[in-house]
């Protein structure tokens, strides 16, 4: 499977994702213009790699200023897509959620999405 | 329209502390460029976080409802939306009013818009942030093309919210919606 590497844009995040080492990094500002098309491609290679594989190391880190209400649907989407893997396929996941210490308005978004995640890990860092 | 109205429409904005306003035809593109002439604005304010990306997020929100939903739209322009509306953003003693406005030519989506509204309207916050992430994982609805999400969002972001449909007689009406945050 082909890595991503999608460069940030004025109001969509920069993606990595290197699937080999099981590593995921999105980051930046999130209201793409077309989210659907922003993030399809990203939601069905993730899928793939989750349904396909056993057993894997999979960490996703977050670092986002802003996040809009179509693009917490994702996000929710991405989440229950982990839980629901961690348990079928028995990945390893966790979630990085990365904050700057003084955002503490980030942090409670962040412990929004934690609240309803009991499979993975989930954890919120300081930066 | 002569340009003394011109200056009256800016008097009458400054009268009421307007920082900015938009009339007419926008799309999603526009959003890119005035969203970051809103976020230098108040970041100049000195806000917490929190209030500046509550601030940010009506904001958003609200335009997107406008480019997604009004009625008044340029046809076959491609798959990108563009529609009317109308927003505006004030100040008024220490807190932001943001409101917007569009036409919405169906009674019947009048009345489904009006009742969703007057639902969050009764809702405490716990019922919203469970309303909210249920409809986070509820398949899009039908006609809707953003998340379905976007009015639960501004109702929980904003302190207060009102809204008003003016009915402009030939049976389309106007769409109001107005958010305050403190």
């Amino acid at each position: 499977m082909d890595n991503i590497d999608i460069k940030p844009g004025d109001r969509s995040p920069s993606i990595l994702c290197d699937w080999v080492k099981g590593a995921m990094e999105i980051k930046g500002e999130s209201y793409p213009e077309n989210v659907t098309e922003f993030y399809g491609p990203i939601l069905s290679s993730m899928e793939k790699f989750l349904k396909s594989n056993n057993k894997q190391n999979f960490t996703c880190t977050f670092e986002l200023l802003y996040f809009n209400s179509s693009s917490a649907k994702v996000l929710m989407r991405m989440f229950d897509m982990f839980e629901e893997f961690s348990g079928s396929n028995s990945h390893n996941i966790k979630v990085y959620w990365k904050v700057d210490k003084e955002d503490d308005n980030m942090r409670e978004l962040g412990e929004e999405f934690a609240e309803d995640i009991e499979n993975i890990k989930f954890e919120i860092i300081n930066k | 329209m002569n340009a003394k109205t011109l200056f009256e429409m800016h008097k009458l904005m400054l009268g009421n502390e307007v920082i900015m306003t938009y009339s007419g035809y926008m799309s999603q593109a526009l959003l890119t460029s005035i969203a970051s002439v809103l976020r230098q604005q108040i970041e100049q304010d000195h806000l917490s976080r929190k209030v500046m990306r509550n601030i940010f997020s009506v904001f958003v929100e609200q335009y997107e409802n406008v480019v997604r939903y009004s009625d008044d739209q340029i046809e076959d322009q491609g798959k990108d939306d563009i529609r009317y509306g109308i927003m505006a953003i004030s100040k008024k003693e220490g807190s932001y009013i943001l409101n917007c406005g569009n036409v919405i030519k169906s009674k019947e989506r009048v009345n489904n818009l009006r009742e969703r509204l007057e639902n969050l309207k009764k809702m405490s916050e716990d019922d919203l942030k469970a309303f909210y992430k249920q409809k986070l994982r509820s398949e899009t609805e039908e006609g809707s093309k953003g998340a379905g999400v976007g009015l639960i969002e501004i109702a929980r972001k904003s302190s207060e919210f009102e809204f008003d449909f003016i009915d402009l007689g030939d049976g389309t009406s106007f769409f109001l919606l107005k958010s305050i945050l403190k």
